[in-house]
């Protein structure tokens, strides 16, 4: 199925960018029930003897009448890439900064290799952070602002020349050392930024918004580079990010946040296909929103009837529903297909006019207009260059989806 | 109309330029007179200058008025940039308001008020007048202007620069001496340099609070002229304008330039 290659062609790409250096656990086995992407066989958060390296635990946070962050417990462990993924504004960088001491939490505690962190100020902490800005410091080299944190531990100099090499050589800057930052493009900055950070080999690093200033392109590759130097080093990475993308590749964990809670926290292949709540499945890609009431149970089917759809759709789930209760049932547009006559063996078939297209190249999207006014969004590949007779505007279409490519949501 | 206002902008400036510098002009050009009378040319000469520099009284006066403007400018640099680091660092506190009206308060002071208060509060305190009651009646007035400089440079200082340092294990104090103060270095020379100036040219307020032993330049000057302008004070006149310029134009360059992509 779609979901389960999509994963494999993230990994890919992963190889096709870094072909010298062979990717290890990620490529490794396949997961063993994960759902998306599994990029390696590591689920600490799964083994009850795991003691989380980062463990935030009731943390309240209060910005005058607005709540940052909300009786929040959270754990993350060792090695882990975790990402905090919400809009702005959700509460993630309040977090991340009180991580780093830089804010204190108003009531709970924030744990460090199991040490309370309160009243510890941010230049003794084992954390170390690459700002969204970078903060390099404009009049210093490169060489200089690498040597920064190091100098603050009183190496000799000798060792520190060492250890600023080894950074230089692994964000591949060695010639521009004797830069000064205003002197580097953006991606050479934000690497400078990043070797800075790592340079005092923190146990923890955070990072926020770590790609958010490069263009696409280089984002691209950024995070297949940030994936390997996270696995090289073995250090755990707390991303803040608000681009979904950049988590559902990147990490091993997400917590996607709303007004300073946790939405969900799971495996980027769980968020995707098991969200939560409405909130979680909206926020993560795209997806159809169908409203309707559980009417009853066959086998392990659920009958929900909906009145956007004309009538019922069955949704293979275990959720414990009773009869009569609201629910959603959420459908990702790439799970629903279309076609011109309606497919004889398809359980949920939904009649609908095509309302707009939307020409993506890889991709297409249809948004349909159902009978009773709602629209459907269903997108489908393109892979054939030339198609003899496409689906074009206000033609009258047949989407119809799997049993188990729905979800059924209460949330 | 537009043609008239053409015609009249030149004169209009040129007789405001006139109205502003013609008397420094004259007095800068009556001090390279060789006559003995102020009022009658006798041709180019040095050796007013070279009078200057034999004038003992003048050129102590002179030596203190520098001391007096180096150390109350050092002064006022550092209470300045304190002040402006807590105005912008330290969000609100209680007081801030207050504070924040009392460090600019000098600024609109009449000089003869703050002259006279500080009189009275050295005699009241039983002080003796001199040296340093001038340097403290210095730094009173010029760590406003230093302040305001060095706080417009913070304003627009990306605090996440500090975080960083602080972050890769600098305490507060390393972060600002190795990150904060080299960045706002420039700002910090400004306010030096415009505090020295100040110093160096007022007369008021040192008239107030100065004492035996410390009379300086502009007093000397002002008690000189009283017993009838010479070209000797012409002379040390422009020495000390020519030091004023200097330092305002050195101040306002610094403060002009720009660090590039200081993010």
């Amino acid at each position: 199925m779609s979901d389960r290659l999509r994963g494999d062609g993230v990994a890919g790409a992963a190889r096709s960018v870094k072909e010298a250096r062979p990717a290890k656990e990620r490529m490794g086995k396949p997961g063993r029930a994960g759902l998306g992407a599994v990029r390696r066989d590591f689920a600490p958060w799964a083994d009850p003897a795991a003691a989380p390296v980062i463990r935030f635990e009731g943390v309240c946070k209060r910005f005058g009448d607005a709540v940052a962050i909300d009786n929040l417990d959270l754990s993350i462990y060792r090695g882990e890439f975790f990402c905090l993924l919400g809009p702005s504004g959700c509460g993630k960088s309040t977090l991340m900064r009180m991580l780093a001491g830089f804010e204190q939490p108003d009531a709970g505690r924030i744990l460090l290799d199991g040490v309370d962190q309160a009243g510890i100020p941010p230049h003794s902490r084992p954390v170390n952070m690459m700002f969204q800005s970078y903060a390099l410091f404009p009049h210093m080299s490169v060489a200089q602002n690498i040597a920064f944190g190091l100098r603050q531990l009183g190496l000799a100099k000798a060792d520190i020349q060492t250890r600023v090499d080894e950074m230089l050589a692994m964000v591949q800057l060695a010639p521009l050392a004797r830069r000064k930052p205003h002197q580097l493009s953006g991606g050479q900055r934000q690497r400078v930024a990043l070797a800075r950070a790592l340079a005092r080999r923190p146990q923890v690093l955070l990072l926020d918004e770590p790609l958010g200033a490069l263009d696409r392109k280089l984002r691209e590759e950024t995070q297949f580079e940030l994936m390997d130097i996270q696995e090289e080093l073995g250090a755990t990475f707390l991303v803040v990010t608000h681009d979904q993308e950049e988590a559902m590749v990147m990490a091993d964990r997400i917590a996607v946040m709303n007004h300073g809670r946790i939405a969900q926290l799971d495996t980027p292949g769980r968020i995707y296909e098991e969200p939560a709540n409405r909130y979680v499945a909206d926020f993560i890609g795209d997806v159809n929103l169908l409203e309707g009431v559980a009417v009853g149970r066959v086998d392990d089917l659920w009958r929900i009837a909906c009145p956007a759809t004309g009538g019922e759709v069955l949704v293979a789930s275990d959720a414990m529903l009773t009869a009569g209760q609201q629910v959603a049932v959420a459908v990702r547009p790439e799970k629903i297909r279309i076609d011109r006559a309606r497919p004889p063996d398809a359980v949920n078939v939904i009649p609908g006019e095509v309302w707009d297209i939307g020409y993506l190249g890889d991709w297409t999207t249809y948004v349909l207009k159902l009978a009773g006014g709602e629209t459907l969004k269903t997108s489908r590949a393109n892979v054939s260059r030339r198609v003899a007779e496409p689906v074009t505007w206000e033609e009258t279409v047949f989407a119809s989806f799997a049993p188990d490519a729905a979800v059924i949501l209460t949330g | 109309m537009t043609a008239l206002r053409r015609a009249a902008s030149p004169l209009v400036l040129g007789g405001g330029l006139f109205f502003l510098y013609a008397p420094i002009v004259i007095l800068v050009l009556w001090s390279f007179n060789d006559s003995r009378l102020v009022t009658v040319w006798g041709g180019f000469s040095l050796r007013w200058y070279t009078a200057l520099f034999s004038n003992a009284p003048l050129m102590e006066a002179a030596w203190v008025s520098i001391r007096i403007a180096l150390v109350s400018a050092a002064l006022a640099t550092v209470l300045g940039t304190m002040a402006a680091l807590t105005l912008t660092r330290h969000g609100r506190f209680a007081g801030r308001t207050a504070f924040t009206g009392m460090a600019y308060a000098p600024l609109v002071m009449p000089e003869v008020m703050i002259g006279l208060a500080l009189l009275l509060l050295f005699v009241g305190l039983g002080v003796d007048r001199g040296f340093w009651t001038v340097v403290i009646a210095h730094t009173t007035v010029s760590m406003c202007f230093t302040m305001v400089i060095i706080r417009a440079r913070l304003a627009g200082f990306d605090t996440s620069l500090e975080e960083a340092a602080m972050d890769l294990g600098a305490t507060p104090a390393r972060a600002f001496f190795l990150v904060t103060a080299p960045l706002i270095a420039p700002s910090m020379a400004a306010a030096f340099l415009l505090a020295f100036t100040m110093s160096m040219d007022d007369l008021v307020i040192a008239s107030f609070v100065s004492g035996p032993g410390a009379t300086t330049l502009p007093m000397r000057i002002y008690s000189q002229v009283r017993l009838g302008v010479t070209p000797e004070i012409n002379a040390a006149s422009s020495v000390l304008i020519a030091l004023v310029v200097v330092g305002l134009a050195v101040a306002f360059l610094l403060m002009r330039r720009r660090k590039p992509a200081l993010r």
